[in-house]
């Protein structure tokens, strides 16, 4: 994505939902219509300054001038939509090097775009289109044409069946079938129509001035050479300036169609993060065709095919940041519950290298991606599908010492292929640093909620053998257990009902939390005094003794963290940050202490604060 | 006499804005209609999907048996209950019926999916991939068509409410969106670690 992105104007935000953006890309388009209008009109108006030039002025010239300028116009615009209208939407797939899709593929690729566009038909209520790809050519795009909705194209270049996933080829696609379902083709064949008639009026000019000079020649003395000279002139003028303001209506009129069909888009799939990224991935990889007839089907394309020619007003298209801002932004909406799900990936991993307890902002999701790249792919492919985080979560267990993950190995259940699984993806892990291990763990917890009640207990087992295994439980182990076996449990049991909203009864709970981050954090009594004070500080706490390190060990934490557990999310967010202060208080966060707070956040069920800046 | 004129010309304005509102309304009104009926079809496609599902899982899941004629007497269900709606449509038992028997088939196949996802040779297979992606696409036509449904629902019943188009509503009844049933709480899925 590149560079930082602009915040949000508030206005611009009730533009949110996206049956509000296509109204408004709508509306806009009727105004459009009406500065067409105007185009004419003013033409109709030279027209009427020439005429009255040759003939005087009066309404009787006026009326010609308008019904002249009309007639012309329509004769013109008639003439161009017959010209234009012969090439339907396979002849344009046929210039560009299509070939036709069969329904019945069983070519993997085509299976999935030739199911994808079904699934957008249906959700448009549009017949499924005829299907093209576009073999030979490598760039990501994707066009829509044809007049109307039952005989319309959809195509796709090679390059967007291989670089795309399917939410992003599903947006594409949806995009696409907007233009179809808005008949976008058809309006902007109209207006090109209308743009050839205005340039019409140019060429009654030309022969006007053609007679003009022929009259001249017969016979210098007489007025109407003259006259006609300034009325062709006049007509030439007329109709370069109404072409020149018609393609500026007609490109404007195509941006907006863009605008409709990215919302349209967002409506048919409720998930503007597929469109977002198919639009990412060609500002990357970019979407030039290598066909030299593209730049003829420019207009049609999913984006703009030959790039830097046309800026500004003589652009058909939007630029490719602000279209992937608006979805980001639709994406923020209230209207689009699968964006939230969705985000979450991103999002946990922002946090679990530790962020600050606000809203995730775009520098927050950039680091996001970018701890989300380093993992290896298998990792994060596993973490994803219920299996395959199960198995991670294990993995994480997994002593580096070969006797003790041997131990280990044993105790997880044969048959399942879980512990050839774990194994190897252990065997990756010793790749990622430990603090985004935790991380990868906050990436497999989506997929545990797929999981029945009895594999979540199964798994709770299995954790706790691990981590037990090797006869002692680290930092880290603690902390894997505490985050996984919360979300486990999520649902499972009513959230305790006492609610303890005075900090001062849970006193001795937060104390014994402090000191263990404390102790964590600092290997010297008078260090980790030092680090105590800080945290009670945040509580309000006083002076506090440190207490001696057996009173303070992880298995005196549970029973803190299920006290604290009741109380309001007010008095736990205190807590937790009294802790992250603790673990601040010598200016660097040890990789123990950091997980412990994740650990705490993550069993309380609050937000976790931030421990390192730019981390 | 210019008077009458002017007023001739209203009322013929009026008249055919009046037909037009009332177009439109029928429009929306048989847009919504024929979105419901791509539910069904969709719906269909997902019965014949399974038969096909369970017979390739077969040769690798010897020993789910129970999993897989689990799977298989859903789909039963949920043709049955799919043929007793057509036949009575909008009849509000039989769609209820239908709905729950259809949200026990999503749930069933969600169960073997996952009872699946042990299995890496199953996993493996071409065939499978191949029934998979047509499956998750099956899931997702039925979504879509949910929702192209209830956004045709929500067109109709905004041009029907809204003036001046609740004007002319009096025999055009509200449409209510289909409501997703929550399948009740799934069987656990046997995995040993």
């Amino acid at each position: 994505m590149g560079g930082a992105i602009p915040p949000v104007p508030a206005e611009a935000r009730t533009t949110l939902d996206f049956f509000a953006a296509q109204e408004s890309a709508k509306r806009r388009t009727r105004l459009l219509v009406v500065v067409f209008g105007l185009a004419v009109a003013i033409d109709a108006a030279l027209v009427y300054v020439a005429l009255a030039s040759v003939a005087g002025g009066s309404p009787g010239t006026l009326a010609l001038a308008c019904l002249g300028t009309v007639g012309v116009v329509g004769l013109g615009a008639g003439y161009h939509a017959l010209r234009l209208a012969s090439g339907g939407g396979e002849a344009v797939a046929a210039m560009l090097g299509g070939t036709p899709v069969d329904r019945a593929s069983q070519d993997p690729g085509l299976r999935r775009f030739v199911n994808v566009v079904e699934e957008m038909a249906v959700a448009s209520g549009l017949p499924v289109p005829a299907l093209y790809v576009l073999e030979r050519e490598p760039g990501i795009n994707a066009f829509a044409a044809g007049f109307s909705r039952d005989r319309s194209v959809v195509a796709v270049t090679r390059g967007a069946l291989d670089h795309l996933g399917r939410d992003e080829l599903q947006g594409v696609v949806a995009h696409e079938l907007s233009h179809v379902a808005h008949a976008d083709t058809r309006i902007d064949l109209q207006l090109m129509a209308a743009v050839g008639g205005l340039t019409a009026i140019s060429l009654v000019g030309r022969v006007l001035l053609n007679s003009a000079s022929r009259s001249s020649s017969r016979d210098r003395r007489n007025d109407p050479g003259a006259a006609l000279l300034v009325a062709g002139l006049a007509f030439i003028v007329a109709g370069a300036l109404g072409s020149l303001l018609g393609k500026v209506v007609r490109f404007a009129v195509a941006r907006q169609r863009e605008w409709l069909a990215d919302a349209a888009a967002v409506q048919f799939t409720r998930n503007p993060d597929g469109l977002a990224g198919a639009l990412r991935k060609i500002a990357s990889e970019g979407s030039a065709l290598l066909s030299p007839r593209a730049p003829e089907a420019g207009h049609l394309l999913f984006a703009t095919g030959a790039t830097g020619i046309f800026q500004g007003l003589f652009s058909t298209h939007p630029p490719i940041e602000e279209r992937i801002r608006r979805l980001a932004r639709s994406g923020e909406g209230p209207a689009v519950a699968a964006s939230a799900t969705q985000a979450r990936p991103l999002e946990s991993a922002a946090l679990a290298s530790p962020t600050p307890h606000r809203q995730p902002g775009p520098e927050d999701l950039e680091r996001a991606s970018a701890v989300l790249q380093s993992f290896p792919p298998t990792l994060v492919d596993a973490a994803r599908a219920p299996f395959g985080a199960c198995a991670l979560c294990c993995a994480l267990l997994l002593d580096e010492a070969p006797e003790v993950r041997g131990r280990q190995l044993l105790g997880l259940a044969e048959g399942t292929g879980m512990r050839r699984e774990a194994e190897q993806l252990a065997s990756l892990l010793s790749a990622v640093s430990r603090p985004s291990r935790l991380a990868l763990l906050d990436l497999a917890l989506p997929a545990l909620d797929g999981l029945s009640p009895e594999q979540a207990r199964a798994l709770g087992g299995a954790l706790q053998a691990l981590a037990q295994s090797d006869g002692t439980t680290t930092p880290f182990e603690w902390a894997v257990q505490r985050i996984a076996l919360r979300r486990l449990g999520r649902g499972a049991g009513v959230p305790p009902r006492a609610r303890v909203a005075a900090l001062e009864q849970l006193y001795p709970e937060a104390l014994t939390l402090l000191c263990a981050v404390a102790r964590a954090g600092r290997s010297d009594e008078a260090g980790a005094q030092a680090a105590l004070a800080a945290g009670a500080l945040a509580v309000g706490g006083g002076a506090w003794r440190l207490l001696p390190a057996d009173r303070c060990a992880l298995g005196h934490l549970d029973a803190a963290l299920l006290r604290l557990d009741e109380s309001t999310p007010e008095v736990k967010m205190k807590v937790v940050q009294a802790c992250a202060a603790t673990a601040l208080s010598d200016g660097k966060v040890a990789d123990d202490e950091a997980e412990l707070v994740r650990a705490f956040a993550a069993a309380l069920g609050v937000g976790v604060p931030r421990l390192l800046v730019g981390g | 006499m210019f008077g009458l004129v002017v007023v001739l010309g209203l009322a013929v304005a009026v008249a055919l804005f009046a037909v037009s509102l009332r177009n439109g309304l029928v429009t929306r009104r048989n847009a919504y209609k024929n979105a419901y009926a791509q539910i069904d079809v969709q719906l269909k496609r997902r019965h014949d999907l399974v038969p096909n599902l369970v017979e390739t899982a077969k040769a690798y899941m010897a020993h789910e048996r129970g999993t897989l004629e689990a799977v298989v007497a859903a789909r039963n269900g949920a043709a049955t209950a799919g043929r007793a709606a057509a036949a009575s449509p909008g009849e509000p038992g039989a769609m209820s019926a239908m709905a729950s028997a259809e949200g026990a088939l999503s749930g069933m196949l969600s169960r073997f999916m996952a009872v699946a996802e042990a299995y890496p040779d199953l996993k493996a297979n071409t065939n499978m991939l191949a029934l998979q992606e047509e499956l998750s696409s099956t899931e997702n036509r039925i979504a879509f068509a949910r929702q192209a449904f209830n956004d045709a629902v929500m067109t109709y019943n905004n041009a029907r409410e809204t003036f001046p188009g609740s004007l002319l509503a009096g025999p055009f009844s509200a449409a209510t969106p289909f409501t997703v049933e929550v399948p009740a709480e799934r069987e656990p899925v046997a995995v040993k670690f």
